[in-house]
Protein backbone atom coordinates (compact mmCIF):
# COMPACT_ATOMS: atom_id res chain seq x y z
CA UNK A 1 0.00 0.00 0.00
CA UNK A 2 1.41 3.47 -1.13
CA UNK A 3 1.83 6.14 2.00
CA UNK A 4 -0.57 8.18 0.98
CA UNK A 5 -2.80 5.90 0.37
CA UNK A 6 -1.95 4.10 3.97
CA UNK A 7 -2.44 7.44 5.52
CA UNK A 8 -5.96 8.28 3.95
CA UNK A 9 -7.24 5.03 4.85
CA UNK A 10 -6.06 5.32 8.55
CA UNK A 11 -7.66 8.66 8.81
CA UNK A 12 -11.31 7.22 7.74
CA UNK A 13 -10.78 4.59 10.00
CA UNK A 14 -10.07 6.69 13.47
CA UNK A 15 -12.71 9.41 12.29
CA UNK A 16 -15.44 6.34 11.65
CA UNK A 17 -14.50 6.05 15.73
CA UNK A 18 -13.14 9.14 17.27
CA UNK A 19 -16.20 9.36 19.18
CA UNK A 20 -15.44 6.35 20.99
CA UNK A 21 -11.84 7.41 21.22
CA UNK A 22 -12.96 10.47 22.91
CA UNK A 23 -14.53 8.49 25.70
CA UNK A 24 -11.46 6.90 26.80
CA UNK A 25 -9.82 10.18 27.01
CA UNK A 26 -12.89 11.96 28.97
CA UNK A 27 -12.81 9.02 31.43
CA UNK A 28 -8.93 9.34 31.87
CA UNK A 29 -8.17 12.74 31.41
CA UNK A 30 -9.24 15.81 32.84
CA UNK A 31 -11.47 17.65 31.01
CA UNK A 32 -10.53 20.88 32.98
CA UNK A 33 -7.49 20.81 31.78
CA UNK A 34 -5.81 19.83 28.00
CA UNK A 35 -5.22 16.23 28.98
CA UNK A 36 -8.32 15.01 27.10
CA UNK A 37 -6.66 16.67 24.05
CA UNK A 38 -3.13 15.62 24.51
CA UNK A 39 -4.33 11.94 25.43
CA UNK A 40 -6.05 12.03 22.11
CA UNK A 41 -3.63 12.84 20.38
CA UNK A 42 -1.21 10.25 22.06
CA UNK A 43 -3.73 7.43 21.05
CA UNK A 44 -3.38 8.33 17.30
CA UNK A 45 -0.26 8.46 17.15
CA UNK A 46 -0.01 4.85 18.69
CA UNK A 47 -2.81 4.00 16.52
CA UNK A 48 -0.24 5.60 13.75
CA UNK A 49 2.40 3.53 14.46
CA UNK A 50 1.03 0.18 14.85
CA UNK A 51 -1.69 0.39 11.85
CA UNK A 52 0.19 -2.39 9.81
CA UNK A 53 -0.13 -4.69 13.18
CA UNK A 54 -3.91 -4.42 12.32
CA UNK A 55 -4.74 -6.77 9.78
CA UNK A 56 -8.63 -6.31 9.58
CA UNK A 57 -9.67 -9.69 12.00
CA UNK A 58 -11.53 -7.69 14.67
CA UNK A 59 -13.37 -4.44 13.44
CA UNK A 60 -11.19 -1.39 13.83
CA UNK A 61 -13.26 0.15 16.33
CA UNK A 62 -12.65 -2.71 18.84
CA UNK A 63 -8.97 -2.62 18.23
CA UNK A 64 -9.04 1.12 18.37
CA UNK A 65 -10.45 1.30 21.87
CA UNK A 66 -8.05 -1.37 23.47
CA UNK A 67 -5.38 0.44 21.79
CA UNK A 68 -7.38 3.87 23.01
CA UNK A 69 -7.64 2.37 26.48
CA UNK A 70 -4.11 1.30 27.10
CA UNK A 71 -2.66 4.43 25.74
CA UNK A 72 -4.57 6.36 27.77
CA UNK A 73 -3.38 3.97 30.77
CA UNK A 74 -0.14 4.70 30.16
CA UNK A 75 -1.08 8.10 30.16
CA UNK A 76 -1.97 8.78 33.40
CA UNK A 77 0.94 6.39 34.77
CA UNK A 78 3.28 8.82 33.51
CA UNK A 79 0.95 11.68 34.39
CA UNK A 80 1.05 10.44 38.08
CA UNK A 81 4.64 9.82 37.96
CA UNK A 82 5.24 13.61 36.58
CA UNK A 83 6.57 12.49 33.25
CA UNK A 84 6.62 14.99 30.46
CA UNK A 85 4.14 14.20 28.05
CA UNK A 86 4.47 14.77 23.87
CA UNK A 87 4.65 17.94 23.26
CA UNK A 88 2.72 19.26 20.77
CA UNK A 89 1.48 22.72 19.21
CA UNK A 90 -2.49 23.21 19.72
CA UNK A 91 -4.11 21.78 17.39
CA UNK A 92 -7.18 22.70 18.02
CA UNK A 93 -9.53 19.64 18.27
CA UNK A 94 -13.39 20.13 18.01
CA UNK A 95 -13.65 18.41 21.49
CA UNK A 96 -15.05 21.34 23.46
CA UNK A 97 -18.38 21.06 21.28
CA UNK A 98 -18.57 17.68 22.75
CA UNK A 99 -18.87 18.26 26.22
CA UNK A 100 -22.18 16.64 27.48
CA UNK A 101 -23.39 13.55 26.28
CA UNK A 102 -26.88 12.15 25.62
CA UNK A 103 -27.31 10.01 28.69
CA UNK A 104 -27.82 11.62 31.81
CA UNK A 105 -26.29 8.91 33.94
CA UNK A 106 -23.36 9.27 31.73
CA UNK A 107 -22.86 12.79 32.62
CA UNK A 108 -23.17 11.88 36.30
CA UNK A 109 -20.96 9.20 35.99
CA UNK A 110 -18.15 11.13 34.75
CA UNK A 111 -19.10 14.36 36.90
CA UNK A 112 -18.70 11.70 39.70
CA UNK A 113 -15.42 9.86 38.16
CA UNK A 114 -13.41 13.23 38.48
CA UNK A 115 -13.62 13.53 41.52
CA UNK A 116 -11.76 9.87 41.88
CA UNK A 117 -8.07 9.09 41.83
CA UNK A 118 -6.15 7.80 39.69
CA UNK A 119 -5.61 4.27 40.25
CA UNK A 120 -9.80 4.24 41.27
CA UNK A 121 -10.75 5.90 37.95
CA UNK A 122 -8.28 3.33 36.05
CA UNK A 123 -10.12 0.28 37.97
CA UNK A 124 -14.12 1.79 37.44
CA UNK A 125 -12.76 2.23 33.66
CA UNK A 126 -12.10 -1.14 33.45
CA UNK A 127 -15.21 -2.21 35.22
CA UNK A 128 -17.62 -0.05 33.07
CA UNK A 129 -15.36 -1.91 30.06
CA UNK A 130 -17.13 -5.03 30.79
CA UNK A 131 -14.29 -6.46 32.58
CA UNK A 132 -14.91 -8.75 35.89
CA UNK A 133 -13.05 -8.40 39.00
CA UNK A 134 -10.46 -11.36 38.19
CA UNK A 135 -9.70 -9.78 34.72
CA UNK A 136 -9.69 -6.65 35.91
CA UNK A 137 -6.68 -7.91 38.75
CA UNK A 138 -4.80 -9.42 36.17
CA UNK A 139 -4.80 -6.25 34.28
CA UNK A 140 -3.61 -4.09 37.30
CA UNK A 141 -1.85 -7.09 38.54
CA UNK A 142 -3.79 -7.42 41.94
CA UNK A 143 -5.73 -10.37 43.50
CA UNK A 144 -9.10 -10.75 43.33
CA UNK A 145 -9.80 -10.14 46.94
CA UNK A 146 -7.93 -6.79 46.54
CA UNK A 147 -9.96 -5.69 43.39
CA UNK A 148 -12.83 -6.46 45.53
CA UNK A 149 -12.08 -4.73 48.73
CA UNK A 150 -10.75 -1.57 46.43
CA UNK A 151 -14.33 -1.62 44.64
CA UNK A 152 -15.87 -1.34 47.82
CA UNK A 153 -14.23 1.56 49.20
CA UNK A 154 -15.24 3.05 45.41
CA UNK A 155 -18.58 2.34 45.53
CA UNK A 156 -18.45 4.03 49.24
CA UNK A 157 -16.07 7.19 48.05
CA UNK A 158 -18.87 7.85 44.87
CA UNK A 159 -21.67 7.10 47.24
CA UNK A 160 -20.44 9.94 49.13
CA UNK A 161 -19.96 12.37 45.99
CA UNK A 162 -22.89 11.92 44.41
CA UNK A 163 -24.77 12.39 47.85
CA UNK A 164 -22.14 15.79 48.20
CA UNK A 165 -23.27 16.90 45.05
CA UNK A 166 -26.91 16.48 46.00
CA UNK B 1 -27.99 -2.46 53.26
CA UNK B 2 -28.28 -3.35 50.05
CA UNK B 3 -30.23 -0.81 48.19
CA UNK B 4 -28.07 2.08 49.66
CA UNK B 5 -24.93 0.72 48.31
CA UNK B 6 -23.93 2.52 44.64
CA UNK B 7 -25.08 0.81 41.82
CA UNK B 8 -22.51 0.68 39.55
CA UNK B 9 -23.92 -1.86 37.43
CA UNK B 10 -26.27 0.99 36.50
CA UNK B 11 -24.00 3.46 35.34
CA UNK B 12 -22.09 0.06 33.18
CA UNK B 13 -25.27 -0.56 31.27
CA UNK B 14 -25.38 3.16 30.72
CA UNK B 15 -21.97 3.07 29.66
CA UNK B 16 -22.22 0.60 27.27
CA UNK B 17 -25.25 1.77 25.73
CA UNK B 18 -23.44 4.81 25.21
CA UNK B 19 -20.58 3.18 23.46
CA UNK B 20 -22.94 1.16 21.00
CA UNK B 21 -24.35 5.01 20.05
CA UNK B 22 -21.38 6.52 20.18
CA UNK B 23 -20.13 3.85 17.26
CA UNK B 24 -22.70 4.93 15.01
CA UNK B 25 -22.12 8.70 15.93
CA UNK B 26 -20.52 11.26 12.97
CA UNK B 27 -16.59 11.96 13.31
CA UNK B 28 -16.20 14.67 15.34
CA UNK B 29 -12.77 15.96 13.96
CA UNK B 30 -11.99 16.91 10.21
CA UNK B 31 -9.56 14.91 8.57
CA UNK B 32 -6.72 17.87 8.26
CA UNK B 33 -7.03 17.17 12.26
CA UNK B 34 -5.83 13.86 12.50
CA UNK B 35 -3.33 14.22 9.38
CA UNK B 36 -1.86 16.70 11.73
CA UNK B 37 -1.34 14.74 14.29
CA UNK B 38 0.33 12.14 12.32
CA UNK B 39 2.55 14.56 10.48
CA UNK B 40 3.63 15.98 13.91
CA UNK B 41 4.19 12.60 15.25
CA UNK B 42 6.33 11.52 12.16
CA UNK B 43 7.96 14.42 12.29
CA UNK B 44 8.98 14.07 16.08
CA UNK B 45 9.73 10.44 15.57
CA UNK B 46 12.55 11.73 12.73
CA UNK B 47 14.21 14.13 15.15
CA UNK B 48 14.54 11.65 17.82
CA UNK B 49 16.17 9.22 15.77
CA UNK B 50 18.06 11.52 13.92
CA UNK B 51 19.26 12.65 17.20
CA UNK B 52 19.95 9.57 18.82
CA UNK B 53 21.03 7.10 16.74
CA UNK B 54 24.33 7.92 16.07
CA UNK B 55 24.30 8.53 19.68
CA UNK B 56 23.66 5.01 20.08
CA UNK B 57 25.79 3.63 18.01
CA UNK B 58 28.40 5.71 19.56
CA UNK B 59 27.77 4.16 22.71
CA UNK B 60 27.77 0.76 20.96
CA UNK B 61 30.94 1.08 19.47
CA UNK B 62 32.62 2.42 22.88
CA UNK B 63 31.31 -0.53 24.40
CA UNK B 64 32.94 -2.93 21.89
CA UNK B 65 35.97 -0.79 22.10
CA UNK B 66 36.42 -0.97 25.72
CA UNK B 67 35.89 -5.01 25.27
CA UNK B 68 38.67 -5.19 22.46
CA UNK B 69 41.11 -3.37 24.61
CA UNK B 70 40.29 -5.54 27.63
CA UNK B 71 40.80 -8.52 25.19
CA UNK B 72 43.90 -7.33 24.02
CA UNK B 73 45.24 -6.41 27.36
CA UNK B 74 44.53 -9.91 28.24
CA UNK B 75 45.81 -11.67 24.72
CA UNK B 76 49.00 -9.25 24.33
CA UNK B 77 49.77 -8.01 27.74
CA UNK B 78 50.49 -10.79 29.73
CA UNK B 79 53.83 -11.04 31.27
CA UNK B 80 56.30 -13.63 30.01
CA UNK B 81 56.55 -15.46 33.55
CA UNK B 82 52.54 -15.85 34.40
CA UNK B 83 51.10 -19.08 34.31
CA UNK B 84 47.97 -19.43 33.78
CA UNK B 85 45.14 -18.90 36.68
CA UNK B 86 43.35 -22.23 37.78
CA UNK B 87 41.35 -22.97 40.27
CA UNK B 88 43.21 -26.30 40.81
CA UNK B 89 46.26 -27.55 40.63
CA UNK B 90 46.95 -31.41 40.55
CA UNK B 91 49.44 -33.37 42.28
CA UNK B 92 49.55 -37.31 41.43
CA UNK B 93 45.91 -37.74 42.03
CA UNK B 94 45.17 -34.71 45.15
CA UNK B 95 43.66 -31.49 43.95
CA UNK B 96 45.09 -28.58 46.46
CA UNK B 97 42.69 -25.56 46.03
CA UNK B 98 43.30 -22.26 44.73
CA UNK B 99 44.46 -19.70 46.84
CA UNK B 100 43.67 -15.87 46.06
CA UNK B 101 45.99 -14.18 48.41
CA UNK B 102 49.64 -13.99 48.07
CA UNK B 103 51.24 -16.58 50.83
CA UNK B 104 52.75 -15.21 53.45
CA UNK B 105 56.53 -16.81 53.77
CA UNK B 106 57.33 -18.96 55.71
CA UNK B 107 60.18 -20.77 54.74
CA UNK B 108 60.40 -24.67 56.37
CA UNK B 109 62.79 -27.16 55.39
CA UNK B 110 61.19 -30.18 54.24
CA UNK B 111 63.55 -32.09 57.00
CA UNK B 112 61.61 -30.03 59.37
CA UNK B 113 58.21 -30.21 58.14
CA UNK B 114 56.48 -32.38 60.62
CA UNK B 115 57.74 -30.36 63.43
CA UNK B 116 57.59 -26.73 62.21
CA UNK B 117 53.60 -26.73 60.64
CA UNK B 118 50.73 -28.62 62.31
CA UNK B 119 49.46 -30.59 59.10
CA UNK B 120 46.33 -31.90 58.85
CA UNK B 121 45.53 -35.25 57.55
CA UNK B 122 44.84 -34.45 54.26
CA UNK B 123 47.90 -32.53 53.80
CA UNK B 124 50.00 -35.29 55.02
CA UNK B 125 48.92 -37.49 52.65
CA UNK B 126 50.02 -35.01 49.87
CA UNK B 127 53.21 -34.86 51.23
CA UNK B 128 53.71 -38.39 51.73
CA UNK B 129 52.66 -39.48 48.30
CA UNK B 130 55.01 -36.81 47.11
CA UNK B 131 57.79 -38.02 48.91
CA UNK B 132 57.10 -41.86 47.67
CA UNK B 133 57.40 -40.13 44.44
CA UNK B 134 60.52 -38.94 45.27
CA UNK B 135 59.49 -35.13 44.35
CA UNK B 136 59.96 -34.31 48.03
CA UNK B 137 63.31 -33.58 47.37
CA UNK B 138 61.87 -30.52 44.84
CA UNK B 139 59.73 -29.12 47.69
CA UNK B 140 61.80 -26.69 49.42
CA UNK B 141 58.91 -24.58 51.28
CA UNK B 142 55.61 -25.09 52.62
CA UNK B 143 53.09 -21.64 53.58
CA UNK B 144 50.23 -21.98 55.81
CA UNK B 145 47.93 -19.86 54.58
CA UNK B 146 44.56 -19.12 57.05
CA UNK B 147 42.24 -21.64 56.36
CA UNK B 148 43.67 -23.80 54.21
CA UNK B 149 47.20 -24.80 56.16
CA UNK B 150 49.84 -25.27 53.73
CA UNK B 151 50.52 -24.35 50.12
CA UNK B 152 53.43 -25.92 48.36
CA UNK B 153 54.97 -22.99 46.62
CA UNK B 154 57.70 -24.09 44.91
CA UNK B 155 58.66 -27.42 42.47
CA UNK B 156 60.91 -27.53 39.66
CA UNK B 157 60.20 -30.34 37.47
CA UNK B 158 57.63 -32.55 40.00
CA UNK B 159 54.22 -30.93 39.28
CA UNK B 160 52.22 -30.40 36.56
CA UNK B 161 53.62 -26.36 35.30
CA UNK B 162 50.85 -25.17 33.68
CA UNK B 163 48.25 -26.13 36.31
CA UNK B 164 50.50 -24.07 38.99
CA UNK B 165 48.27 -20.84 40.40
CA UNK B 166 49.97 -17.45 39.67
CA UNK B 167 51.23 -17.04 43.26
CA UNK B 168 53.30 -19.82 42.53
CA UNK B 169 55.47 -18.00 40.31
CA UNK B 170 55.20 -14.44 42.21
CA UNK B 171 56.40 -16.29 45.28
CA UNK B 172 59.73 -18.03 43.09
CA UNK B 173 60.00 -15.02 40.85
CA UNK B 174 62.55 -13.41 42.29
CA UNK B 175 64.99 -16.20 42.91
CA UNK B 176 64.74 -18.06 39.80
CA UNK B 177 67.37 -16.97 37.39
CA UNK B 178 67.26 -17.19 33.54
CA UNK B 179 68.42 -20.85 33.22
CA UNK B 180 65.59 -21.91 35.71
CA UNK B 181 63.13 -21.04 32.84
CA UNK B 182 64.63 -23.20 30.60
CA UNK B 183 64.32 -26.20 33.36
CA UNK B 184 60.22 -25.21 33.87
CA UNK B 185 59.85 -24.38 29.98
CA UNK B 186 61.91 -26.87 28.52
CA UNK B 187 63.15 -24.49 25.81
CA UNK B 188 64.76 -21.06 25.68
CA UNK B 189 63.77 -20.61 22.57
CA UNK B 190 60.90 -18.07 22.50
CA UNK B 191 58.70 -19.61 19.62
CA UNK B 192 58.67 -22.81 21.54
CA UNK B 193 57.63 -21.01 25.17
CA UNK B 194 54.55 -19.27 23.24
CA UNK B 195 53.34 -15.93 23.21
CA UNK B 196 53.49 -15.38 26.30
CA UNK B 197 57.24 -14.93 25.78
CA UNK B 198 58.21 -11.20 25.52
CA UNK B 199 61.27 -10.32 23.04
CA UNK B 200 62.92 -7.39 22.90
CA UNK B 201 63.60 -6.68 19.42
CA UNK B 202 62.56 -3.57 18.58
CA UNK B 203 63.09 -2.65 14.67
CA UNK B 204 66.72 -0.05 15.29
CA UNK B 205 67.43 -3.70 17.36
CA UNK B 206 66.40 -5.82 14.25
CA UNK B 207 68.44 -3.92 12.37
CA UNK B 208 71.62 -4.11 13.71
CA UNK B 209 71.16 -7.85 13.35
CA UNK B 210 68.26 -8.84 15.05
CA UNK B 211 69.88 -9.46 18.57
CA UNK B 212 66.71 -10.92 19.95
CA UNK B 213 67.21 -10.54 23.73
CA UNK B 214 64.76 -12.65 26.00
CA UNK B 215 63.18 -10.01 28.82
CA UNK B 216 62.48 -11.46 31.89
CA UNK B 217 59.87 -9.55 33.60
CA UNK B 218 58.76 -7.63 30.79
CA UNK B 219 55.42 -5.85 30.20
CA UNK B 220 53.15 -4.65 28.27
CA UNK B 221 53.54 -0.88 29.24
CA UNK B 222 57.04 -1.11 29.23
CA UNK B 223 58.53 -0.81 25.51
CA UNK B 224 60.14 1.36 23.04
CA UNK B 225 58.36 5.45 23.63
CA UNK B 226 57.67 7.87 20.92
CA UNK B 227 56.73 11.27 20.91
CA UNK B 228 55.18 13.13 18.17
CA UNK B 229 53.49 15.87 16.54
CA UNK B 230 49.86 14.68 14.68
CA UNK B 231 47.82 17.35 12.60
CA UNK B 232 44.60 16.89 10.17
CA UNK B 233 41.22 17.87 8.95
CA UNK B 234 38.23 16.61 10.38
CA UNK B 235 35.26 16.55 8.98
CA UNK B 236 31.54 14.96 9.75
CA UNK B 237 28.11 15.05 8.36
CA UNK B 238 26.37 17.64 10.36
CA UNK B 239 29.42 20.12 10.77
CA UNK B 240 32.19 21.98 8.52
CA UNK B 241 35.86 20.89 8.18
CA UNK B 242 37.45 21.11 11.62
CA UNK B 243 41.25 21.50 11.95
CA UNK B 244 43.11 19.35 14.75
CA UNK B 245 46.03 19.46 15.91
CA UNK B 246 48.26 17.83 18.94
CA UNK B 247 50.56 16.23 20.40
CA UNK B 248 50.99 12.25 20.59
CA UNK B 249 52.99 9.80 22.94
CA UNK B 250 52.90 6.26 21.73
CA UNK B 251 54.42 3.83 23.99
CA UNK B 252 55.51 0.04 21.75
CA UNK B 253 56.48 -3.34 23.62
CA UNK B 254 58.67 -4.98 23.12
CA UNK B 255 58.02 -7.84 21.05
CA UNK B 256 59.91 -10.61 18.58
CA UNK B 257 57.23 -11.44 16.30
CA UNK B 258 56.41 -8.78 13.85
CA UNK B 259 53.23 -8.09 15.70
CA UNK B 260 53.33 -5.94 19.05
CA UNK B 261 51.33 -3.63 21.52
CA UNK B 262 50.80 -0.04 20.81
CA UNK B 263 49.68 2.21 23.83
CA UNK B 264 48.81 5.76 22.40
CA UNK B 265 47.62 9.04 24.41
CA UNK B 266 47.29 12.17 22.29
CA UNK B 267 46.70 15.71 23.55
CA UNK B 268 44.53 17.69 20.27
CA UNK B 269 43.29 20.89 19.64
CA UNK B 270 40.41 21.22 17.18
CA UNK B 271 37.75 23.96 16.20
CA UNK B 272 36.90 25.17 13.07
CA UNK B 273 38.15 28.82 13.17
CA UNK B 274 39.58 28.81 15.72
CA UNK B 275 41.41 25.84 18.03
CA UNK B 276 39.24 26.11 21.09
CA UNK B 277 38.52 22.81 21.77
CA UNK B 278 40.75 20.17 23.89
CA UNK B 279 40.60 16.73 23.26
CA UNK B 280 42.31 14.27 25.07
CA UNK B 281 42.41 10.47 23.78
CA UNK B 282 43.59 7.23 24.92
CA UNK B 283 43.94 4.06 23.66
CA UNK B 284 45.54 0.59 22.93
CA UNK B 285 46.48 -1.34 19.75
CA UNK B 286 48.42 -3.39 17.53
CA UNK B 287 51.75 -2.77 15.40
CA UNK B 288 52.34 -4.91 12.46
CA UNK B 289 56.00 -4.62 10.82
CA UNK B 290 55.58 -6.34 7.29
CA UNK B 291 59.34 -4.53 7.15
CA UNK B 292 61.74 -2.98 9.24
CA UNK B 293 60.97 0.21 7.90
CA UNK B 294 57.72 0.00 8.19
CA UNK B 295 55.07 0.32 10.71
CA UNK B 296 50.95 -0.63 10.47
CA UNK B 297 49.13 0.48 12.95
CA UNK B 298 45.93 0.04 14.61
CA UNK B 299 44.99 1.57 17.49
CA UNK B 300 41.36 1.98 20.02
CA UNK B 301 40.54 4.00 22.16
CA UNK B 302 38.59 6.95 24.03
CA UNK B 303 38.30 10.40 23.76
CA UNK B 304 37.21 13.06 25.87
CA UNK B 305 36.52 16.58 24.40
CA UNK B 306 36.40 20.03 26.32
CA UNK B 307 32.79 21.59 25.00
CA UNK B 308 30.38 19.70 27.74
CA UNK B 309 32.75 17.14 28.76
CA UNK B 310 32.00 15.31 25.26
CA UNK B 311 32.87 11.54 25.95
CA UNK B 312 33.20 8.65 22.87
CA UNK B 313 35.64 6.39 21.05
CA UNK B 314 37.66 6.39 18.26
CA UNK B 315 39.96 4.28 16.03
CA UNK B 316 43.00 4.91 14.47
CA UNK B 317 44.54 3.42 11.79
CA UNK B 318 48.00 4.72 10.01
CA UNK B 319 51.22 3.92 8.42
CA UNK B 320 54.83 4.57 9.86
CA UNK B 321 57.21 4.83 7.75
CA UNK B 322 61.16 5.52 9.82
CA UNK B 323 62.68 8.30 7.67
CA UNK B 324 65.97 7.89 9.87
CA UNK B 325 67.04 6.10 13.16
CA UNK B 326 64.68 8.16 15.18
CA UNK B 327 62.13 10.11 13.35
CA UNK B 328 59.01 8.36 11.89
CA UNK B 329 57.11 10.37 9.49
CA UNK B 330 53.26 8.62 9.16
CA UNK B 331 49.66 9.15 7.68
CA UNK B 332 46.39 7.79 9.10
CA UNK B 333 43.07 7.98 9.49
CA UNK B 334 40.85 8.71 12.32
CA UNK B 335 37.31 7.76 13.53
CA UNK B 336 35.68 8.93 16.30
CA UNK B 337 32.30 7.95 17.14
CA UNK B 338 29.18 9.91 18.46
CA UNK B 339 29.86 10.96 21.53
CA UNK B 340 27.28 11.58 24.75
CA UNK B 341 26.45 15.00 23.90
CA UNK B 342 27.49 15.32 20.54
CA UNK B 343 25.18 13.68 17.87
CA UNK B 344 27.79 13.27 14.82
CA UNK B 345 30.68 11.02 14.20
CA UNK B 346 34.01 12.56 12.93
CA UNK B 347 36.49 11.54 10.20
CA UNK B 348 39.75 12.66 10.26
CA UNK B 349 42.56 11.60 8.00
CA UNK B 350 45.23 13.13 9.79
CA UNK B 351 49.45 12.93 9.56
CA UNK B 352 52.61 12.43 12.18
CA UNK B 353 55.84 13.22 12.82
CA UNK B 354 57.44 10.90 15.70
CA UNK B 355 60.96 11.06 17.58
CA UNK B 356 61.00 7.63 19.11
CA UNK B 357 63.33 7.14 21.97
CA UNK B 358 65.58 4.18 21.57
Amino acid sequence: MKPEERQKRFVADVRSCDALIYRVCRLYGNRHDESVDDIYQEIVCALWESYDTFHGESNFSTWAYSVARNTAVAYYRRHILRQPTLDFTDLELSFKELTETTDPLVDELYHLLDHLGATDRLLVGLYLDGYNYVEIGKKMHLNEQAVRTRFCRIKARLKEIKDTLK
Amino acid sequence: MKDEEFDLEMYRKAWQAEGERLLKASPILKEEQILDIIRQHDARRSRVVKLWKPRIVGIAATVLLLIGVAWMLQRFGEQPTAIPHNTANTVGTTTLPYVEEAPQTSVVEPSRLSAAVSLPSKWNRVLAEAKNSNEADHIVSIVPVESSPVFLTDSVSGFSEASLPTQFSHARQPEVKEKDYKAIRGSDNPQEIGKSGTWKNHSNKAKQGGNAQYVRGGNYLKGVPSIGLIGGLGFSSSDSLQKAVGLRVVLESESASKVCANTQASLMLTGKERLNRVCVDVGYGLTYRPVDNLSLRINMGIYMQSNNFDLGGRLNAEADCQITDQFMLGIGYRYSTAGIISSDSRHMPFISLEYVFD
